[in-house]
């Protein structure tokens, strides 16, 4: 089975993805999407610590400055004259955990419908793939939004209602587990199955879920940052003053023909993050290279 | 001397694995003459198939042939473009694959490949003759009603009766040699014996020469004129039928026979070769049988074998051929099985 | 395939009506609308006449079932901003909106179909690999980004394309470029995948067997089975194109549904917000409908099964 598989409608279906070795030819990627989170990491982590970290003192005198002109704002300043480069930096420090929130509360989600679904089988298997059908046919992202907007938007928010988007993929997997532990328990001798349930589940069950959730987290990510920025630019995300990227994009749009800086910058920071995770998830897929016709002669 | 209609010498394949590129074939070579059936035997792994395939310029994108001759009928395949072969393939030289339902386009209906395979050589036939030689096809290989059937999509047909479909398909321009490898493995046991003997009649009244691959000694009894034998990706026996079934001359042909139940069997137990086929990464040195062989002796595990001619028809590789002849006479087991097409039926 | 059809008429029933219900509280979250829509200075009691007259002090049930009987009858409230009936007012825009929504699909799938054929055909692997990476790239970037790196190329840097509104022919380029290249990126991919996998399929090796050519191998043997996958597929993708959709109408100030929600949002005007849940929930379900009826009838196993 390959990405299409995974994808596929077939609710709750197993997507299998095998752990690829790094050869000689993968591993260049390897290195750049490394290189990539690693600028991220830099930024988030390490600017705070620095001298002249500050997020928030606003200077109208150094109002939109490009980067590389003053040193004291190596990247620049927004129409406040607040320092982007600290913007950037706390920005990022809200999105990853927001995207980290996030992601835990759709694999908790997912792993636990997942497995209570593959282990008792039957009506409540159903159940819950129906639910999965249902949300899936909806048009769950607008709901979210028109939800923001009776509650009134809020960081905490927005993490529940992602948090409850993206199970499906994490439920699948731990799906499938279930079911072959279900399998197993009836295959077993009772003598062996103390020591050979757990041996099996470590040995050959294992291997093959940590890689498929490792895939599913990573289309997770991407999905999760993606959605969130969005919902920062339209406002119903994390609230001003708090600087979020998709807020410093949306603030930027006005000032495109001056300063184009300021929608670059983020962007560029939300590029790296998604591009990043997908370039380092690729060690996992078995969608590898794309497949041409060999077929000889 | 005829010509031979195929001649393979040297036939080198070699696959793509995690640990680089191992043989699946090495060294193979042998000749079929018009009007035979040969026989490829071998378990899973052997490389029998991808020898075949490898005739049939059909590998994987993940294998090559590395080295060795192909020649049909004096022409070399290997040096032909794919135009060229492509005149050839379908129609002189034809192939049928072990499973008839992933063989089929589940999408198309079966008459309407049937007729695709007809049309590739024959681009001056009409709309309403393809439509009739389809019949005929079909009729040929005994399925009933066919001009209703052919409009139905493969999932509708049963096993054995995809498995004539793809016969027809393979004697649509009446093929000089038609390869079949394994052609009733992935059938229902009830039905093998029928599509076996499809398979045989259309095979003779045509004359052309049948290459079948298959693991099943039995069936070799049955059909085969020759035999080889492969081990690992190499021949370790060839000879005529009765050359290998009355005085085989390497452990694992006698191994392979023992493992047929067959009604004469004495023992009552069945028995299966100990050990598996080693992965060709892990081949072992000297012999590549010899951690299966109950003759194995030391020189086995250190020198392998050469490819020995013990008589104009049969050679085998192995240290001991001789002495293989003396130590069956002490396995009854293996006297019941004897190549007489009829009676081996029973 | 008679089965397979009941089920998915029940299941989309029940997402109308989870959406529905969905909308209701949604609108009922937002407390009584009297506040809003009395001029100002009025007391207490004309708010709470407001509210009486537009029926919000009934008990929950109730309000439910005359929502429900309003829906089947076609009615979905008037809007608390333009006194006007608030499904008018989608449906306005929504032509807009599958302007852009259409023309990207057909584009970008398009396209991302003819490259993928061609590739497999000329088993041009170099070729290959630099669309698919310029997918990825494309992929990694949000929409609203995408739009916003477009308009500062094509209309602040080269001025050459307007940024906004749909006033001129021209205006449609960006919206849909930015729209289009996310469904390239994504069906490129798919439409790669699922002839890869035809590659290693037992009756594409039969073609060649038969003498087909590599031409004649992909079009007879792999194209109708690319095909089915990428169908199921697509169900879900059409929704995540209908978002993507109302953000870049957003960036655009295109008139659309998008930009129309966005306004309710931000006004509190609930009933054109419910309203415009409901035509996309029903979109979102006709054409997942549609989608699955498509692949039932052309996948000859369900067909006869």
């Amino acid at each position: 089975m390959t990405v299409i598989d995974a994808l596929e409608a077939g609710p709750l279906a197993e997507p299998v993805v095998t752990t690829r070795p790094i050869t000689r030819r993968r591993r260049p990627l390897f290195i750049v999407s490394l290189a990539m989170l690693g600028v991220v990491a830099a930024v988030v982590v390490v600017v705070p610590f620095l001298p002249g970290y500050d997020p928030y003192g606003q200077d109208l005198s150094k109002a939109l400055e490009f980067p590389f002109t003053d040193m004291r704002h190596i990247l620049g300043t927004d129409p406040l004259g607040r320092d982007s480069l600290s913007r950037l930096a706390i920005a990022g420090q809200i999105s990853l955990l927001i995207v980290i929130s996030v992601v835990a509360i759709n694999f908790v989600i997912g792993v636990t419908l997942g497995l209570t679904a593959g282990y008792f089988g039957g009506a409540v298997d159903n159940v819950i793939m129906g639910v999965a059908d249902v949300q899936l046919a909806m048009p769950f992202v607008l709901l979210l939004i028109a939800l923001a907007a009776v509650l009134g938007p809020s960081t905490a928010l927005m993490i529940i209602m992602l948090g409850i988007t993206f199970w499906v993929g994490y439920g699948r997997v731990a799906r499938g587990l279930a079911m072959t532990l279900r399998e197993r328990e009836f295959v077993l001798a009772p003598l062996t199955q103390g020591a050979g349930s757990v041996w099996i589940i470590r040995k050959h069950l294992l291997p093959s879920v940590l890689p498929n959730l490792a895939v599913i987290a990573s289309f997770d990510i991407g999905l999760v940052v993606i959605a969130q920025a969005s919902l920062d630019f339209l406002g119903l995300g994390v609230q001003p003053p708090t600087p979020s990227w998709g807020g410093m994009i949306s603030e930027g749009q006005k000032y495109m023909q001056i300063d184009p800086w300021l929608c670059l910058l983020p962007g560029f920071m939300m590029f790296l993050v998604i591009a990043g995770v997908q370039f380092l998830s690729q060690r996992f897929t078995s969608e590898g290279g794309p497949e041409v016709a060999r077929i000889g002669k | 001397m005829t010509t031979p209609l195929l001649e393979v010498n040297n036939l080198v394949v070699e696959f793509d694995s995690s640990s680089g590129w191992v043989k699946a074939v090495d060294g193979v070579t042998f000749m079929v003459f018009p009007n035979e059936v040969f026989c490829i035997v071998g378990e899973s792994g052997s490389g029998k198939s991808v020898t075949m395939l490898a005739v049939m310029g059909l590998l994987p994108p993940n294998a090559r042939i590395t080295s060795g001759e192909i020649l049909f009928k004096g022409r070399d395949l290997r040096s032909m473009s794919t135009a060229e072969l492509n005149q050839i393939r379908g129609n002189d030289l034809a192939m049928v694959f072990q499973d008839p339902m992933t063989s089929l386009n589940p999408v198309r209906k079966v008459g309407s490949q049937l007729a695709e395979a007809v049309r590739i050589h024959r681009k001056d036939l009409t709309k309403e003759r393809v439509h009739k030689r389809v019949v005929e096809l079909l009729e040929d290989v005994g399925v009933k009603h066919a001009a209703e059937r052919m409009r139905s999509y493969p999932h509708q047909w049963s096993g054995g009766m995809r498995q004539r479909a793809m016969i027809a398909m393979a004697m649509a321009h009446s093929p000089s040699l038609l390869i079949a490898d394994e052609p009733t493995t992935a059938l229902d046991v009830t039905i093998q014996a029928q599509v076996m003997d499809v398979l045989s009649e259309v095979r003779s009244k045509s004359e052309a020469s049948m290459i079948m691959i298959t693991h099943d000694m039995g069936l070799v009894a049955q059909v085969a004129d020759r035999v080889i034998v492969m081990y690992a990706g190499r021949m370790v026996e060839s000879g005529t039928v009765f050359d290998v079934f009355d005085h085989p001359r390497h452990p694992y042909t006698v191994g392979l026979l023992a493992s047929v139940l067959n009604s004469r069997t004495t023992s009552d137990r069945a028995y299966a070769i100990p050990g598996s086929p080693p992965s060709p990464q892990n081949r072992p040195t000297g012999c590549t049988f010899n951690p299966r062989c109950t003759l194995a002796h030391d020189i086995c595990r250190t020198e392998e074998p050469l490819l020995v001619a013990l008589s104009p028809t049969q050679s085998s590789r192995c240290h001991f051929a001789d002495q293989v002849a003396d130590w069956i006479s002490s396995e009854e087991e293996l006297r019941g099985i004897e190549p007489r097409r009829e009676e081996a039926r029973a | 395939m008679a089965r397979f059809l009941a089920r998915r008429a029940i299941q989309s029933v029940v997402t109308v009506v989870v959406v529905l219900t969905i909308a209701f509280f949604l609108v009922r979250l937002a407390g009584k609308p009297g506040a809003l829509l009395v001029p100002d200075g009025s007391t207490a009691a004309d708010i709470d006449k407001v509210n009486q007259a537009l029926g919000f002090n009934d008990p929950l049930p109730v309000q439910y079932t005359r929502f429900i009987h309003d829906v089947l009858g076609g009615t979905f409230g008037i809007s608390y901003r333009q006194a006007r009936p608030s499904m008018d007012i989608i449906m306005e825009r929504l032509p807009a909106t599958f302007e852009l929504a259409l023309l990207a699909f057909a584009i970008g799938v398009g396209l991302a179909f003819l490259a993928a054929f061609l590739l497999q055909i000329s088993r041009a692997k170099w070729a290959q690999v630099v669309l698919i990476w310029l997918g990825s790239l494309r992929q990694a970037i949000p929409d609203f980004l995408f739009a916003i790196l477009l308009v500062l190329v094509f209309s602040v840097s080269l001025a050459v394309l307007p940024s906004l509104g749909n006033a001129t022919p021209q205006s449609i380029v960006l919206p849909v470029a930015t729209l289009a290249t996310a469904q390239f990126a994504l069906y490129l991919r798919l439409f790669n995948a699922s002839f890869g996998e035809q590659l290693s399929q037992d009756y594409v090796r039969t073609g060649y067997a038969k003498g087909q050519s590599h031409a004649q191998v992909v079009v007879k043997q792999m194209l109708p089975n690319a095909l089915l996958p990428v169908l199921t597929v697509a169900g879900l993708n059409l929704g995540a194109l209908l978002g993507g959709t109302v953000i870049v109408e957003m960036v655009f100030t295109w008139p659309g549904l998008g930009q129309v929600m966005l306004n309710a949002v931000n006004t509190r005007d609930f009933p054109v917000v419910q309203a415009g849940l409901l035509v996309v929930a029903l979109i979102f379900i006709v054409v997942n409908l549609t989608v699955d009826l498509a692949y039932a009838v052309l996948d000859p196993r369900v067909r006869y099964s």
